[in-house]
């Protein structure tokens, strides 16, 4: 009685602090909290919007015995395995190239390369779309003018995911080096000072200082741009709807299709919390890797 | 406060007090006025601008709306509130809506989504709503489109069968306006249509790139029946008639598709990597005069002379053909149809008042507005309302041989009927192969549908 007294003092104390906290709270209740337990139950039923049947454990075996499903989550995989280690080290690289420049010089390249990610991602594949065009793109306007034959960017199994994980690697950098060149910042000069008197060379400082203090901002864009590629759903809506023969069919654009074209949501919840547990068993294994303490 | 600003005051006070009473007033007098009044939410799509489509002002309402006025008026009792969504969202709002349970009462519907909504439970069937004389003035086949598992979901309106436009300019600049078609009907065997797109495949060597007499094409926005029609003149059937077994996988669908692989490798007669191309891109090549043939709609005619108005490109003359058949078969055609839908009912007079606006919007009088986008009458009674027009004539002696498409499971099919253009098209598989790829994934489709029907059979819900 006197314990829940105090807990009631305290909340009476402190209602200030939940009121503010209360805008917050709700609208993560409703808008995620929610939605992830329905989407848990409705992963159990059978959907209708007349009322739902209850299918235990159907909807997971329907998902996981669905070719078309096990294809797009291949296709995810690669294309997180390509993009995001690409598109990090890229990020690395660039970061190291411009740090070392004056401030006004870095705003600029700051500028240039995060300009791609204020623009909506339709509208970049939408030109993507353009340049990669068999009969009109700028990619075989280049192509024809080495006197090389035109490619089917598109078009072809083979060439179709690597197009569009180009694409990705291409314009996606650019939060990335905004991320390295802060962090790059606050490596204290002093340990740059240190090996320098010990004889160490700029390979040797990258190597030995830079990039081992750069470790939880690596850590952070290979997770955050891990859950960003298994969910690469706008590009592949707009460019290829998953083909040609489901070669860029991935596992987000495979829940939209079952959930909106198709209707089936409680299989779709399936596979959505199938996707949620390899993306956090996935992350789990990158903290596991990349997690350790940095201390300046 | 000195005695003006007393008077501001009490000025603003009454305004206040008059708006205050007004509103109340007119509030009041709405209520009264649609007091007892059965209220329909109707949605339908933007079909077109103005009353008669050549209203410089015109908005995509103005039709719907005049046609609520004639309505109400004769039915003084019924209320229609209108909503015009967009062809881009219309389709998700209607899921969404769909999905939350705040779909309209009743709604446009091409009958290619059918099956999506009916299978949920959220259409009203309205067989017993049609009178015999109605039923028996729809053409069979249209009709047929408008049934899931045996019952009737949409009020037809429109419909249209699935043609070839052909550039009648290139067709005379490669002097080969002998292999145009004749009227009226317009048809050509496949070894004609083979010829022609050979003709008219060419370099004018003006650094404007080739013309090609076809287009293939692997990525549609949904499931790709246009070119279907080049496919099925060889005698296939997508379906068994019960529309319980994918049936596509015979020698006469290989022969079809096989012919498409041919336009593509044996005569290069298409722009090659189809697989990539999406169907936009084509229609887009036919209005640049890059393609001499197009898989499209007899509504494709009036979309160019819009867009050639607009100075969007350059205007050429262009004709509507049957697609190709084998010497002494009839060509093969899809139907596509257009109706109101009436959604799921708890209130019997609201029930009524959809099903009395659906029959008003499907009259002869409205039937007659079709003109205005190039679509044809649901209704036989109706008769030709493109007298003396070649083109029309074309589809509308098509559209009682066209065949029905789509089945139950059609959204979830889409995929792997479309995956067989991208795996011959791709060369990944041979046309065989990929019916026989095709027939595995979608017969398993088609079993998990049975099955999941089955289970809705027995009950159990929650």
């Amino acid at each position: 009685m006197t314990g829940q007294d105090s807990t009631l003092k305290r909340i009476i104390k402190s209602r200030w602090a939940y009121f503010f906290v209360a805008p917050a709270m709700i609208h993560f209740l409703v808008f995620s909290v929610y939605p992830i337990l329905s989407t848990v139950y409705l992963s159990f039923v059978r959907f209708n919007l007349q009322g739902n049947t209850w299918v235990g454990a159907q909807n997971y075996q329907v998902a996981l015995s669905d070719s078309i499903f096990w294809k797009s989550l291949a296709n995810t995989a690669l294309y997180t395995m390509v993009v995001v280690p690409v598109g990090v080290g890229i990020a690395l690289f660039l970061s190291s190239l411009i740090f070392p420049l004056k401030p006004s010089r870095q705003n600029f390249f700051k500028g240039a390369f995060y300009l791609p990610q204020v623009v909506s991602a339709v509208v970049i594949s939408m030109i993507w779309l353009w340049m990669f065009d068999s009969a009109h793109g700028l990619l075989n306007y280049l192509l024809s003018t080495l006197h090389l034959a035109p490619i089917s960017w598109l078009g072809e199994s083979r060439t179709a995911l690597p197009s569009l994980m180009f694409m990705a690697v291409a314009g996606g950098g650019g939060s990335a080096i905004i991320l390295y060149l802060a962090a790059m910042g606050g490596i204290p000069d002093s340990l740059y000072e240190a090996a320098q008197i010990d004889g160490a060379n700029r390979w040797i400082e990258f190597w030995k200082i830079t990039l081992p203090l750069l470790k939880p901002t690596t850590l952070y864009l290979v997770v955050m741009g891990t859950i960003g590629s298994f969910q690469v759903f706008t590009s592949i809506y707009m460019m290829t709807r998953g083909g040609p023969n489901f070669a860029t069919n991935t596992i987000v654009y495979r829940i939209y299709q079952t959930a909106f074209e198709f209707l089936k949501l409680g299989r779709a919840s399936a596979m959505a919390l199938i996707l949620a547990l390899i993306i956090i068993g996935i992350s789990a294994i990158q903290f596991k890797w990349l997690g350790t303490e940095v201390e300046y | 406060m000195g005695d003006a600003g007393k008077m501001n005051t009490t000025h603003r006070r009454l305004i206040l007090l008059l708006l205050a009473l007004l509103c109340a007033l007119t509030s009041g007098c709405r209520r009264d006025q649609d007091a007892g009044k059965v209220r329909i939410k109707f949605w339908t799509f933007p079909l077109w601008t103005g009353i008669t489509g050549n209203e410089k002002d015109g908005t995509t309402e103005d039709w719907p709306r005049l046609k609520i006025k004639e309505f109400e008026k004769t039915h003084p009792n019924i209320k229609i509130d209108l909503e015009v969504v967009t062809w881009q969202g219309g389709m998700q709002k209607l899921d969404l809506s769909a999905l939350s349970g705040t779909y309209p009462d009743i709604c446009y519907l091409a009958t290619a989504n059918l099956p999506k909504y009916a299978s949920q439970g959220i259409l009203e069937p309205i067989d017993a709503d049609m009178t015999p004389e109605e039923v028996a003035d729809i053409y069979p086949n249209v009709l047929d489109c408008c049934k899931y598992q045996g019952k009737t979901y949409v009020w037809p309106w429109l419909c249209n069968a699935l043609v070839l436009a052909i550039n009648v300019d290139l067709f005379k600049e490669r002097h080969i306006e002998y292999l145009i078609p004749k009227p009226p009907e317009r048809g050509w065997t496949y070894d004609q249509f083979t010829e022609a797109c050979k003709a008219l495949t060419f370099d004018r060597g003006d650094g404007h790139g080739k013309v090609y007499g076809y287009a293939l094409y692997g990525i549609p926005l949904s499931v790709e029946y246009q070119m279907l029609t080049l496919v099925l003149g060889f005698g296939g059937q997508v379906y068994n008639k019960e529309g319980t077994q994918f049936t596509l996988n015979s020698p006469e669908s290989i022969r079809g598709f096989q012919f498409l692989m041919d336009l593509l490798d044996k005569y290069k007669v298409v722009p090659p990597g189809p697989a990539g191309m999406q169907g936009g891109q084509v229609g887009q090549m036919f209005a640049n005069q890059e393609v001499a043939i197009e898989s499209s709609t007899s509504g494709v005619l009036k979309q160019l002379k819009m867009s050639a108005a607009k100075g969007d490109f350059p205007y050429f003359n262009a004709a509507i053909v049957q697609p190709p058949h084998l010497p002494g078969y009839k060509p093969a055609s899809m139907l596509s149809v257009g109706g109101y839908a009436i959604f799921k009912q708890t209130d019997a007079r609201k029930r009524r008042a959809a099903i009395e606006f659906a029959r008003f919007l499907t009259n002869e009088e409205n039937c007659r507005a079709l003109t205005v986008i190039g679509q044809f009458p649901a209704r036989k009674s109706v008769g030709n309302i493109y007298p003396g027009d070649v083109d029309m004539g074309v589809v509308s002696r098509l559209i009682p041989i066209s065949r029905v498409y789509f089945t139950a499971g059609a959204a979830e099919l889409n995929p792997v009927i479309n995956n067989i253009y991208q795996s011959i098209f791709t060369h990944a598989m041979t046309p065989a192969e990929a019916l026989a790829d095709a027939e595995k994934k979608a017969n398993k489709i088609l079993a998990q549908d049975a099955l999941e029907k089955g289970l809705d059979a027995k009950g159990g819900k929650q």
